[in-house]
C-alpha cells in the first residue's frame, strides 16, 4: 500500500528565505535555477564486483555495483541477455530512514532508472548471448544510496550509468562440447550510448535543477527526464502536485540542452573520448 | 450557468468577478467551481453546493445519536457514524465521589445507543459529547434507521416539516440525529413505513418530488398533515 | 511480430490511431465502501474503492496538519493470460505510488487534518493501460464519497506502434510497441498529475504524443462527469 510521506520539517524562516531567492532566481546554496551542483565521479573501486562507481552530486553520494553471470535468458527475450536493477536507501543515508526491505521510493528510483538505460539502449543486450535461449549474460545493477540530499535519482542513474561503461567482465563463449566456457579475456559491456537523467522540481511557478534534500521537503512536484542524444526515453513524475502541459513541453526542451551537458561531463569524468566515440564492442 | 442547478467537482456553478465561493466550492480566474457531487446553491454573491455525500462532520450544539463501543475510568467512547469517535467522560453522568460504588458499565454499557449534544470539536481533538440536557440521555426503545448525513437537513426543512408528517403518519415517535442515525419507535407497522418513508429521503435530492413521493408513500393527501396535528 | 496497423490504417483491434476503446463507468455499486466505482476500458475490468476520511492507523503516521492518503492498486491472479501471484509485485508497488500522487493532486487533503483515506484498486481484468483506467475509476469513487476535490483526474496512456502515434494503447500494443506514456490530467486547472514515459521519442514526437493524451484524457474527464450526472441527477425513476 502506497502512503503519503511525512517530510522533515522545514523551518518557516527558512522556507521564506527560500521563496525570496527564488523569485530572484537564486536558490539556498547560491546556484542559479538551472544549476547543478559539482558532480564527482570514480569507478572500479569494488574489486570484486565487475563493474562499481560512486557519485558526488553535491552531498548526495550514491555507489552503484554491477555484477555478471551466466543465466537461462527471461523467456520473452531468448537473444538477449539480462539486465536487473535494484536499489537500496542504506539506513546510513539518512536519520529517517526505517530499516526493512526496499519501500515504494526505493522500487520507483530501481525502475525508473532501469527505464533510462534499458528504453536508451546503452548496453547492446542482443551482444550478451552465450547460446541462444539458453545460455546469456546477466548484468545486475545495485544501487546504494549513501546520503541523502535530494535528486537521488540523478545521482543514482549517473552512477548506474558510470558503473556499466567501466564494467570489466569475464568473457565466455561456447565451446566444442556445447557448454559455456571462459576464454581468460576480459571484455567490456557493449555501450551504445550514454543516456543522461535531468531531475526538475517545482516550487511554486519555478522549475528548479537538481534538487536539494530542502528543496524536495518543499516542492509541489518533480519531474525526471531521461534523454539520449536523440531525444527522451524515459519520463517519471513524482510527487503528488502537478505541471500544466505547457511547463512540460518548456521543460522538456531546456533539458534535452541540459542533457548534452552533463553527458560531455560525465563521459570526461570516464576518460572516453569525443562524441561518438561509446561504442565499445565486446573486444576490449 | 444561469439556473444551473446540480454540479459535480470542477463544474463551474457560476462567473463573476465579484462573486466569492460558498461551501463546497472555490474560485478560479472569475469562475467560482464545485468540489462535491451536489445542488448548486446561490445566495447573494456567494455560490456554493449542497453536497449530497459525505460523512458526518461534528458540529458544535448538533444533536447526534450514537452508540457506545468501548469505556475506560475516564470515558465511553462513542461510535457516532462520523469521521473520528466521540467521547463521554465519566464525569459528566457520574457524580464525584460515587465512582468507586458504581461499574461504569451500570451506567452505560457497550452497545448503548445514546442521543447527546455535540460540545465541542476542532481540528485538535476528538469530538466530545454530553448526555446532559432535556431529551438526551440512553435510549430504552426504537429501532436505528440509518440515513445519509447530507439528507438529514432535508428531513428537518421548515417548508414542509417531513420529520412531522412521517411522526404523525405513522403514530412513531423519531429521534433524528445530525449525523444520520434516527431513532424509530412505535408500533411493527409505523416503524415499518416511517423506514420506508426515511429511505425516499436520502434517495431524492429534489424537494420537491420528495415531498410529492412521501406524501405518496404515506397515503396523505396534498395540504394535510395528518389528522393528529389539529 | 506481425504489423499493429495495417494498410487501412487499423489497430489489432480495429480503431483508428485516435480512437479510444470503448467504455463503460458505474458509480456507487459497493455498499460498504464509503464510495466505489466501475470501469470497462476494452477489455480491462477495474473497480476501485474508497474509505474515508477516517482515523489513521497506525497512529505513528497520522499527520497533523492534512489527510492521509493511502493507495492500493492490485492485479487480481485470474487478471492476466498466466496467473499472477497474489503478493505485491514491485510493479504493483511502483503503480500504487503514483495512482497516489496522481489522486493527492485533486484531493483537498489540509481540510481534514489527522485522518485517513484509503483508495483501493482491484484489476478484476488487466488490457493494456489498466492505471489511467484505474484513476479514471478512483476519482468516480471519490466523489461518490463525497471527498472535495479541485476537480475530477481523467488518465489514459497514448504510445506508438510502427512509427505511429496511437491514443489509448491496448494489451498488444503496450506489450510490443515503441512507446508507453500514460497521462494522468485535471482539466480545469490545466495540471498533469501522472506523467511516465518508457520508450523513444524526440522532443517533437514527446509534444504531440502528449498533446494527444491529454485529448484522450478530456474525451475521459466528460464521461467522468456524465457517470456522475446520470447516477446522481438524472434517475430513471421519475
Amino acid at each position: 500500500m502506497s502512503i503519503s510521506r511525512k517530510n522533515f520539517v522545514v523551518e518557516r524562516l527558512r522556507k521564506e528565505k527560500l521563496m525570496e531567492l527564488l523569485a530572484k532566481g537564486q536558490r539556498l546554496d547560491g546556484r542559479g535555477l538551472r544549476d547543478y551542483r559539482p558532480l564527482s565521479i570514480s569507478t572500479q573501486m569494488v574489486s570484486k564486483a565487475e563493474g562499481s562507481a560512486q557519485v558526488y552530486l553535491g552531498n548526495t553520494a550514491v555507489i552503484a555495483g554491477v555484477k555478471t553471470s551466466l543465466d537461462r535468458p527471461y523467456r520473452d527475450t531468448p537473444d538477449r541477455g539480462n539486465l536487473i536493477v535494484n536499489a537500496e536507501f542504506l539506513p546510513l543515508a539518512s536519520p529517517y530512514i526505517e530499516l526493512g526491505p526496499p519501500n515504494e521510493n526505493a522500487i520507483e528510483l530501481a525502475r525508473v532508472v532501469d527505464r533510462g538505460i534499458r528504453e536508451s539502449g546503452m548496453v547492446d543486450m542482443s551482444k550478451l548471448v552465450v547460446k541462444a535461449g539458453e545460455t546469456v549474460y546477466s548484468i545486475f545493477v545495485d544501487i546504494n544510496v549513501l546520503n541523502i540530499d535530494g535528486n537521488l535519482l540523478d545521482a543514482s542513474s549517473y552512477a548506474a550509468v558510470a558503473a556499466l561503461v567501466t564494467a570489466k567482465l569475464p568473457e565466455y563463449v561456447l565451446s566444442d562440447g556445447g557448454t559455456p566456457a571462459r576464454t581468460g579475456n576480459t571484455i567490456q559491456l557493449p555501450i551504445t550510448t550514454i543516456p543522461v537523467s535531468i531531475t526538475a522540481a517545482k516550487i511554486g511557478e519555478y522549475a528548479l535543477y537538481d534538487p536539494t534534500e530542502e528543496e524536495e521537503a518543499v516542492m509541489d512536484t518533480r519531474l525526471t527526464m531521461a534523454f539520449t542524444e536523440d531525444g527522451i526515453c524515459a519520463l517519471q513524475k513524482g510527487g503528488s502536485g502537478g505541471w500544466s502541459p505547457a511547463e512540460v513541453m518548456k521543460l522538456v526542451e531546456e533539458s534535452f540542452e541540459k542533457a548534452k551537458e552533463i553527458r560531455e561531463q560525465i563521459r570526461r569524468g570516464l576518460g572516453l573520448g569525443g562524441q561518438g566515440e561509446t561504442d565499445q564492442g565486446t573486444g576490449s | 450557468m444561469r439556473g444551473k442547478k446540480y454540479a459535480v467537482p470542477g463544474d463551474l456553478i457560476a462567473e463573476g468577478k465579484s462573486l466569492a465561493p460558498g461551501a463546497n466550492a472555490y474560485k478560479l480566474g472569475n469562475g467560482v467551481y464545485s468540489m462535491a457531487v451536489g445542488i448548486v446553491e446561490i445566495a447573494g454573491n456567494r455560490a456554493g453546493v449542497v453536497p449530497l455525500e459525505g460523512k458526518y462532520v461534528p458540529r458544535q450544539d448538533d444533536i447526534v445519536v450514537g452508540i457506545v463501543i468501548d469505556y475506560n475510568a475516564i470515558a465511553w467512547t462513542v461510535d457516532i457514524n462520523s469521521i473520528f469517535y466521540g467521547s463521554i467522560f465519566v464525569r459528566d453522568l457520574v457524580r464525584r465521589g460515587s465512582r468507586e460504588k458504581l461499574a461504569i458499565s451500570n451506567v452505560l454499557n457497550v452497545g448503548d445507543v445514546v442521543a447527546a449534544k455535540i460540545l465541542s470539536f476542532s481540528v485538535n481533538r476528538d469530538p466530545l459529547l454530553s448526555l446532559r440536557g432535556p431529551g438526551l440521555g440512553r435510549i430504552t426503545e426504537g429501532e436505528i434507521i440509518r440515513i445519509s448525513p447530507r439528507s438529514v437537513p432535508r428531513l428537518l426543512d421548515r417548508r414542509e416539516r417531513l420529520y412531522k408528517l412521517i411522526e404523525d403518519a405513522t403514530g412513531c415517535k423519531l429521534i433524528i440525529g445530525m449525523n444520520g442515525l434516527i431513532v424509530v419507535s412505535g408500533t411493527p407497522d409505523g416503524v415499518l413505513l416511517a423506514a420506508k418513508a426515511l429511505k425516499l429521503v436520502e434517495s431524492e435530492p429534489r424537494y420537491d418530488a420528495l415531498v410529492k413521493a412521501v406524501r405518496n408513500a404515506l397515503n396523505v393527501g396534498e395540504g394535510k398533515v395528518g389528522e393528529a396535528d389539529r | 511480430m506481425g504489423k499493429l496497423i495495417d494498410e487501412q490504417g487499423k489497430r489489432t483491434d480495429g480503431r483508428g490511431p485516435y480512437d479510444l476503446r470503448p467504455y463503460k463507468l458505474e458509480v456507487g455499486m459497493l455498499k460498504n465502501a464509503d464510495g466505489s466505482a466501475y470501469i470497462e476500458m476494452g477489455k480491462n475490468k477495474i473497480v476501485a474503492a474508497v474509505y474515508g476520511p477516517k482515523e489513521v492507523h497506525p497512529r505513528h503516521l497520522v499527520l497533523p496538519d492534512r489527510m492521509l492518503v493511502k493507495c492500493r492498486y492490485h492485479m487480481s491472479p485470474f487478471s492476466v493470460e498466466e496467473r499472477k501471484t497474489p503478493a505485491p509485485s514491485r510493479r504493483e508497488i511502483e503503480i500504487s505510488k503514483v495512482i497516489r500522487e496522481a489522486l493527492e493532486a485533486s484531493i483537498l487533503v489540509d481540510e481534514f487534518p489527522r485522518t485517513a483515506l484509503d483508495v483501493f484498486v482491484e484489476v478484476l481484468e488487466s488490457d493494456g493501460g489498466s492505471r489511467g483506467a484505474s484513476i479514471t475509476a478512483a476519482s468516480l469513487a471519490l466523489a461518490n464519497a463525497g471527498i472535495p476535490m479541485k476537480d475530477m483526474v481523467a488518465a489514459c496512456a497514448v504510445g506508438k506502434v510502427d512509427g505511429q502515434l496511437v491514443l489509448d494503447l491496448n494489451d498488444v500494443e503496450d506489450k510490443e510497441g515503441e512507446v508507453d506514456m500514460p497521462v494522468a490530467y485535471m482539466p480545469n486547472l490545466d495540471e498533469i498529475t501522472l506523467l511516465q514515459m518508457d520508450g523513444k521519442l524526440t522532443v517533437e514526437e514527446f509534444k504531440a504524443a502528449l498533446n494527444l493524451a491529454l485529448k484522450g484524457c478530456i474525451q475521459l474527464y466528460e464521461a467522468q462527469k456524465k457517470a456522475l450526472y446520470d447516477h446522481y441527477f438524472n434517475s430513471p425513476k421519475e
